[in-house]
């Protein structure tokens, strides 16, 4: 029997969805840690702890969110594209404010890594689990056959 | 240095070859949409990155044969397990273990060679890591599958994924830190005796590649030596703290420690570079009621602006890539994966250069001092300080 699931109130076949959902699971967990380590740079100048405060709820709330994604919630789907798409904003938002005569935009291959390509890759990859589950139909039939998933 | 100058910068020229086959290897799979034969998006993620990687050890191994057989047969053995693996992850068979004993035996090698100061860490290293932490979380997090859910074993891969990137991100963090703050004379040798190619763009250093490498010459050593001589002379009068302050000079953000900075809004804005008789920061080692002047910290009106270089590659300059935060306000470092902190965003400043007016062991342009002898200095020299 192939148990189905539901993303939200939408019920769709559990293959694709749940995958992708382990790709999303596994790099908000990456987002979480590189926060955390980001307080750490933060801590080392400031010293002081209200300094760490943002970063452990956004790291706790991202871990959560990773939680319900791979529970597959409509609601975590949709808080984790606007959590990206705020990160992205501020990602605007420093480039901006690196034209200032005092500062300049500060560009490096892992800040766009992990500054651009990371919140795209998630927020496309929720977007296209939530486009999903409005769709109520699979993106794709599974092409293993569901023993071999299931005895994996 | 402008954004575009700081992205290629960071990249070490043994590396972009690594680079460049990245993108290839990007580039080829967008083509053929080779990773989507994979029975599932976890398992297309895993060969793609899989693949990358691949690709750019083995650029890597045969770029790296001046490091050894050793490592060059290492790269090699890594990009061929990596692309073995790529094939089964697209091919449906079982990756993950042995995907993850390879990442993390290649992470613990990585995290060795930038630790024993084998090399810094620069953006190729840096970035290749940030992909292998992909895979190992990849590898780890069990499936979502309904008759799978298994939270233990879920928590348990968000806490190895969460370990794993504070651990490379530290070692990598450190030995950055101690490529910058060693304090090795500046003479346009590094460590090893070596030239050095000069640029970095890293962990939040970001300095401009020399003009060519080379050491200097007698004319840039004795310009060298006269600007720290004139730079310590000038600011005599600021050896107590308290004349700082009545000179307009103001504490930033941290107003205790081995490297205090003091700035002044107005040599700031003058003008003027270069200039000993008003230097836009002062450098204190203020702690346990006593300061000392350390030094100076001469920074250009504009960021993006070069700075002159009358030492030639004695006197380098350096900018720094920041965190400024929102909530609460304040100033961090960037990560070596190049992020910040939860509300805030990501700046370089204006390029700046310390000349040391104390006799510490790295000469008047080291890069840094070390905070144990800047202790031993302050409790030796250090006048008391006075309450403001």
């Amino acid at each position: 029997m192939v148990r189905r699931h539901t993303v939200g109130q939408h019920t769709v076949g559990q293959h694709t969805v749940g995958h992708s959902a382990d790709v999303v699971f596994v790099l908000l967990c990456l987002q979480a840690g590189l926060g955390l380590l980001g307080m750490v740079g933060l801590m080392l100048l400031m010293g002081s702890p209200p300094h760490a405060v943002g970063s452990v709820l956004k790291a706790g709330a991202l871990l959560w969110l990773a939680a319900k994604v791979v529970r597959g919630r409509t609601w975590a789907l949709v808080a984790t594209v606007v959590v990206e798409w705020a990160g992205l904003v501020g990602v605007w938002l420093g480039a901006l404010l690196g034209l200032l005569p005092g500062l300049t935009p500060a560009m490096t291959v892992t800040g766009l890594l992990t500054g651009v390509g990371l919140p795209v890759a998630i927020g496309w990859l929720c977007a296209r689990q939530l486009a999903t589950a409005r769709r109520g139909t699979r993106v794709e039939p599974p092409t293993v056959p569901l023993p071999v998933l299931v005895a994996r | 240095m402008n954004p575009v100058e700081s992205l290629l910068t960071g990249i070490a020229p043994e590396h972009a070859p690594g680079f460049v086959a990245a993108l290839l290897v990007i580039g080829w799979m967008a083509v053929t949409r080779w990773p989507l034969a994979a029975p599932d998006p976890a398992r297309r993620w895993a060969a793609a990155l899989l693949a990358i990687t691949a690709a750019v050890h083995l650029v890597l191994a045969l770029t790296h044969q001046h490091a050894g057989a050793l490592v060059a047969v290492g790269f090699a053995a890594s990009a061929t397990g990596y692309g073995w693996l790529a094939w089964l992850a697209r091919a449906g068979r079982r990756w993950r273990l042995p995907a993850a004993l390879l990442v993390v035996a290649t992470l613990a090698g990585y995290l060795a060679v930038v630790a024993g100061n084998g090399e810094e860490p620069d953006q190729v290293g840096l970035a290749t890591a940030l992909v292998e932490l992909v895979i190992l979380g990849l590898a780890v997090a069990p499936s979502a599958q309904p008759f799978h859910r298994r939270p233990v074993a879920r928590v348990a891969a968000a806490a190895v994924i969460l370990m794993a990137t504070f651990l490379v991100g530290g070692v990598a963090w450190a030995a950055a830190f101690a490529a910058h703050d060693g304090a090795e004379p500046a003479d346009g040798l590094d460590k090893h005796g070596a030239h050095e190619h000069g640029g970095r763009s890293q962990a939040g250093v970001l300095v401009r590649p020399g003009p060519a490498a080379h050491h200097a010459t007698g004319q840039q050593r004795r310009a060298a030596a006269d600007l720290a001589a004139r730079t310590s002379a000038a600011i005599a009068r600021y050896a107590r703290l308290d004349a700082a302050y009545a000179a307009g000079f103001k504490p930033g953000l941290k107003n205790q420690g081995t490297d205090v900075h003091l700035e002044h809004p107005g040599h700031k804005r003058d003008g003027r570079v270069l200039d000993p008789e008003h230097p836009e920061m002062l450098v204190y080692a203020i702690e346990g009621g006593r300061a000392s002047l350390l030094g100076v910290v001469y920074v250009m009106d504009e960021a993006g602006r070069p700075g002159p270089e009358p030492g030639g590659p004695v006197t380098r300059w350096h900018a720094h890539n920041l965190c400024l935060s929102v909530l609460p306000p304040g100033i961090g470092v960037v990560t070596p994966f190049g992020n910040c902190p939860a509300f805030s965003v990501t700046a370089g400043t204006a390029e700046m250069m310390h000349v040391w007016v104390v006799d510490n062991p790295g000469g008047p342009y080291a890069e840094g001092l070390d905070a144990a002898w800047v202790r031993e200095h302050n409790g030796r020299n250090g006048l008391p300080q006075v309450r403001r």
